[in-house]
């Protein structure tokens, strides 16, 4: 209590004193911030615009909400929420442990040499093009393809997987877990590689077994990272990324699979209408910082981890 | 007792070691699957359909097509020129953002407002056009820079360091401090070198975002002979001219049917440099750091 | 080369008399800033803008090459580096051939366009400010059309300069429709055209395995009936899963399902039919198309994947025997018979169907002619206007055309008569195929110009499939119109949905999953929810205005 309140009645002055030499050092990373991230900020105007290149940001006509209005008016708005909701709260749910599990997996196999080699294949999916890997994906799915030949020794009669609406998300998250595991992996088995080694020894001095050192040292070393990552990938709810559904979707699964990026994608491609991207963005924008700071704040009461 | 321990445990190595080489076989496909396909012969390729399990046939013609191409080993020397610059900006800066933020934040005011502030951008941005405007006001259109310097920090690669900062315990500093060591020799001296794990991770994220960039190359740069690899290889597979013109180092053939294998083998050939570069930083991976060793 | 060193010679005393005279007077503000080298192809005359009497003189008095002049293109490489053209002889590439003809030397500068989108790079070199001399571009495309590229300043109209391009206003002058496509409601001109020969306007369609017909003593199908049992037979000879595989993506682009719907006389989306536009599905016909669609498939006669295979997937299906008809481009049934080569494999065309037997087909795949992709027009940071058009003049002149066509007479091709005859450079080149070669002798697409005998050089069984495939499409396509900035923004505000909304429902039909029952409660949406009167409106009025030019 009592620290709390020196901190409180800091001034800015003093504050500066002690710490003068720390915001040197910040400053190159701040100043960064400022040129390159705040002095374009107001391109977020666009979104009320109407925007035109000749005339520049400031010169285009005033739009209002306009475009905000004619993204609420699309007909199948809801459903794009509710594919971006789901699909991304699918894959956080499932893809998030997926490197946890596959970090600690890896860091308990004891062959060094298989645990080198396991570990280089795991990151190079990451290095296919998205191209090759959905048509991988798509092949898989098709009506004679593998997934078909095993369900036909079930008995299931062939279908085109991905004209299945309900597949999609599975299909998504299943090969999202494929694709990126090993390369998310990476962080954890950094934290995991700084755990001080005598944290174990002193373990295995008491009798401690394998699972219960995994248990009661390594997990809760690996903790903070991941709920840093889950706190970021809860601002990234409304943003699902295009491209790789673009490449796996199609007309048919629209009512499973349209998310707001697709959409936008059709639409700008066709039109290349900055003020309407913009505006939409903007929407996903506030609701992701909304998320985020709330996930944030109730990661602080649980956990005692946050962002800041 | 001990026995039967070890049995037990020789049991779990052995049931993990099939598991995970199962799972990495499946992670693997994809990339064998592109080495299969830039060194299948085209005719081939049309007709087959389904899971590759090896090369149909074998032929060097799609690599001959892909190192055929001009400027692409000034690709590979720009690529290069912007890995090194552009990875020691990107880690210095890093690392210093990452220390402001991780210090103990009731001693320092202003560092919620500016984690606030660096967190904001993660989610509201300008966007092209005013970005754009901003990188050529500065004088960095059509120069290397324009490569470095606006991607100098990754925000979600900052606060994953800043997480991994933390973690490191506030003791090992005291004794930094005692001798009258200020911030720069605390971040040098003591964080970094524990931090080694982290810094691989950190080397390899900006490393590989460096290396499959080609948007940022597109717009700010008008001089092709500063065109990273990427860039290079995309145009030629967006316009197809390697395929459908200028392809002289293959002998007459429907250069349709090599479009398949070209790309992979572009791939292949872009990825190498990873494979090789990556066995180096794995030792760093390896767990048991002894933290004791530091403080003599 | 030494009579044209003699004419350059000439050109620059000309110049010089021209600039001592001080004959600057009377010219547009545009070209205050001229170099010299304008004004001596210029020929010295002192009034030039706008008078097309004057301008006659001028064409008579001017003539190729003209002095030393640099322009910049957009394009990603310098023309003139040969490093991948090693079988060419130097003074025979086709871009330093141009250069020696015209005179004129090009620079790169700025990125190659895309056929129908702006993309980040092309809008970024706008947004510079720093344009090349020759914008090569679909305008077409552009938000507000050429209308608003002219009126924002990017490019500049082209009628006051109509004295520096004789050859492409008689061409204009020559094909009506052309120009009707080509110039705003104006009758500004914009641009210098890329003109589609025949062999690029219809290049997707159907074709089938002649062999297995053979075999099976079949004909290749006429009516839709005959279709359906030809499907019906083969499927069942060679235990096929499915003997008809296309993309689904041909439902909805250029005209390419018309191998079918050509017999129900209507497609999507817009076409003309008794000078009226119509949009198909909300025609009766159109529905008796999709349920005729959605029975072949319950029937298992259509690929159950349809909806999610790209074009490689059903190539191989078609290479390898899995089906028995495709739809496809010509390029993809060439791969087919490459691939089988040596084999009984044989394909043939099969025309668009009709819906008795005995009449012709009325539709197929069609792309206009002039759509606006790869067009050039003149940039307004060039400082000399008038090289600038006559350098893209030159290629819709007769000596130009065959330049860019087929390369240089006696290296590349010979005059038999008034055919032409590619030599064995090209034909039978070791390093390239024929089609690479002609594009390195000449530059026969792509670019402002009118390309002629585009499929000449293809194999002859890829040949007959395509000739298989021409139908008169002309009358139903419709054109390449320009829309008011009130029309553009009733299109950008419902047109995207309402081919969304089609393209999902129109496959749903299709595969089942949405009962043809359905079909009037989806053209209630299409008129209620998706305003696709207002759109057809539009699409009518464009029409209209275009007719009546």
């Amino acid at each position: 209590m009592k620290n709390k309140k020196t901190t409180d009645s800091l001034t800015f002055q003093k504050d500066f004193q002690r710490n003068w030499s720390l915001y040197l050092l910040a400053l190159p990373v701040i100043l960064f911030y400022l040129i390159f991230h705040y002095v374009p900020m107001y391109g977020i105007a666009i979104a009320f615009k109407d925007f035109k290149m000749n005339l520049g940001i400031f010169g285009s006509g005033f739009a209002g909400l306009k475009h905000f209005k004619a993204f609420f008016d699309y007909p199948n708005f809801w459903r794009l929420i509710g594919n971006t909701v789901r699909i991304s709260l699918c894959t956080l749910l499932f893809g998030m442990p997926a490197p946890v599990i596959f970090a600690l997996l890896l860091n308990e196999l004891r062959m060094k040499k298989l645990r080198s080699v396991i570990q280089t294949v795991s990151i190079f999916p990451h290095f296919v093009s998205l191209v090759v890997v959905c048509s991988i994906i798509k092949e898989f799915c098709l009506s004679d393809g593998l997934f078909n030949v095993v369900a036909g020794w079930f008995g299931a009669a062939p279908r085109s997987l991905l004209q299945v609406p309900g597949a999609f998300t599975p299909v998504y998250v299943i090969s999202h877990i494929w694709e990126k595991t090993g390369w998310s992996s990476l962080i954890y088995l950094a934290a995991i590689a700084g755990i001080d080694s005598q944290i174990y020894e002193a373990a295995d001095i008491d009798g401690a077994g394998r699972f219960k050192k995994m248990w009661y040292i390594t997990l809760p070393c690996i903790k903070p990272t991941f709920i840093i990552l889950f706190i970021m990938a809860v601002g990234g709810v409304m943003s699902v990324g295009s491209e790789k559904i673009l490449l796996l979707y199609n007309e048919t699964i629209y009512s499973h699979a349209d998310v707001i990026s697709t959409y936008l994608y059709r639409k700008g491609l066709l039109e290349f209408n900055f003020s309407y991207s913009t505006a939409v963005n903007l929407f996903n924008s506030v609701i992701n910082f909304t998320l985020v700071m709330a996930a944030n704040r109730i990661s602080k009461k649980l956990s005692d981890t946050s962002l800041f | 007792m001990i026995g039967s321990k070890s049995l037990k445990n020789r049991t779990i190595d052995l049931v993990l070691a099939v598991f995970l080489t199962l799972l990495a076989t499946v992670m693997l496909y994809p990339m064998l699957y592109e080495v299969f396909v830039s060194f299948s012969e085209a005719g081939e390729l049309v007709k087959s359909r389904g899971i590759l399990l090896h090369p149909l046939g074998f032929t060097l013609d799609a690599y001959k097509i892909v190192f055929g191409i001009r400027d692409i080993l000034t690709g590979y020397a720009n690529t290069l020129f912007v890995m090194v610059f552009g990875l020691a900006v990107n880690l210095l800066m890093t690392s210093l953002g990452a220390y402001f933020l991780s210090r103990k934040s009731d001693r320092v005011k202003l560092q919620k407002p500016v984690m606030l502030m660096i967190l904001f951008t993660m989610y509201f941005s300008g966007g092209l056009v005013p970005t754009w405007l901003t990188v050529k006001n500065l004088g960095l259109y059509d120069t290397r820079w324009a490569l470095i310097l606006p991607t100098a920090v990754n925000t979600y690669n900052m606060i994953l360091l800043t997480s991994y900062f933390r973690s490191i315990p506030e003791s090992l500093e005291e004794s930094v401090r005692m001798d009258g060591g200020g911030h720069i020799t605390i971040l040098f001296r003591i964080i970094l070198p524990l931090s080694k794990p982290a810094m691989a991770v950190m080397f390899l994220y900006y490393g590989v975002s460096h290396w499959n960039s080609w948007f940022n190359a597109m717009i700010y740069l008008r001089d092709s002979s500063l065109y990273p690899l990427q860039l290079i290889l995309r145009n030629i597979l967006v316009e197809g001219s390697a395929l459908n013109t200028n392809s002289f180092s293959v002998s007459a053939m429907n250069y349709e049917e090599m479009e398949k294998s070209v790309k992979a083998a572009m791939v292949v050939v872009s990825t190498i440099p990873f494979l090789l570069i990556y066995p180096f930083l794995q030792k760093y991976f390896r767990g048991g750091l002894m933290v004791g060793s530091l403080k003599e | 080369m030494k009579k044209k060193r003699l004419i350059a010679i000439l050109a620059v005393l000309t110049m010089l008399a021209a600039t001592a005279c001080g004959n600057d007077n009377g010219r547009g503000s545009d070209n205050e800033s001229s170099n010299v080298s304008s004004q001596s192809s210029s020929g010295g005359s002192a009034e030039v803008s706008g008078a097309s009497d004057a301008g006659s003189q001028e064409t008579e008095a001017f003539s190729y090459p003209m002095a030393d002049i640099t322009l910049t293109v957009n394009m990603d490489t310098d023309p003139y580096d040969m490093t991948e053209y090693p079988y060419l002889a130097e003074e025979d590439f086709f871009w330093n051939v141009l250069k020696e003809n015209t005179g004129v030397t090009l620079k790169n500068f700025g990125p190659t366009p895309e056929a129908y989108v702006f993309d980040e790079d092309f809008l970024v070199m706008l947004l510079s400010g720093d344009l090349p001399d020759l914008l090569w571009a679909n305008w077409v495309e552009y938000p507000g059309g050429p209308a608003a590229a002219i009126e924002e300043g990017y490019i500049i109209p082209l009628n006051d300069y109509a004295a520096y391009m004789p050859n492409l206003m008689a061409y204009l002058e020559a094909n009506p429709e052309i120009a009707n496509q080509v110039t705003l409601d104006d009758g500004t001109i914009f641009c210098f055209p890329f003109v589609r020969d025949i062999g690029m306007q219809i290049e997707t369609g159907a074709a089938i395995r002649q062999d297995w017909l053979d075999e099976q003593n079949l004909t290749v199908p006429v009516t839709v009936e005959e279709w359906h049992d030809t499907l019906a037979a083969l499927k069942q000879a060679y235990n096929l899963p499915a003997p008809l595989t296309f993309e689904s993506r041909w439902f909805f682009l250029e005209y390419a399902m018309t191998p079918i719907s050509s017999a129900y006389e209507t497609t999507y989306p817009f076409y003309i039919a008794d000078g009226k536009v119509h949009f198909g599905p909300l025609e009766e016909n159109y529905k008796e198309f999709i349920a005729e669609m959605a029975r072949w498939n319950a029937e298992g006669l259509i690929d159950p994947d349809m909806p999610t295979v790209d074009k490689s997937t059903v190539t191989s299906k078609m290479a390898s025997g899995e089906c028995a008809i495709c739809i496809n481009q010509l390029g993809k049934m060439t791969s087919c018979l490459n691939s089988n080569e040596g084999t009984d494999y044989k394909l043939s065309p099969v025309p668009s169907a009709v819906s008795a037997a005995g009449e012709e087909p009325k539709m197929s795949h069609y792309r206009n002619s002039y759509n606006g992709s790869y067009s050039i027009s003149v940039s307004t940071s060039c400082k000399d206007i008038e090289a600038a058009c006559r350098f893209l003049d030159y290629a819709y002149g007769e000596e130009g055309s065959m330049l860019y066509n087929y390369g240089t007479e006696g290296v590349s091709y010979e005059l038999d008569g008034d055919s032409v005859k590619f030599l064995e450079t090209v034909t039978d080149n070791v390093d390239v195929t024929a089609n690479s070669a002609r594009n390195a002798y000449g530059h026969y697409f792509n670019w402002a110009m009118v390309s002629r005998d585009y499929s000449i050089l293809l194999d002859e069984e890829s040949q007959k499939i395509q000739s298989g495939w021409y139908a008169n499409m002309e009358d139903y396509a419709y054109p390449t119109v320009n829309h008011t900035a009130q029309e553009q923004q009733i299109l950008s505000d419902y047109w995207t949905n309402i081919d969304d909304y089609c393209r999902e429902m129109i496959l749903k039909f299709v595969i089942g999953s949405e009962s043809m029952d359905n079909w009037d409660d989806f053209i209630d949406k299409l008129r209620n929810t998706y305003h696709i009167d207002e759109v057809l409106k539009v699409k009518q009025d464009a029409y209209d205005r275009y007719i009546s030019k």
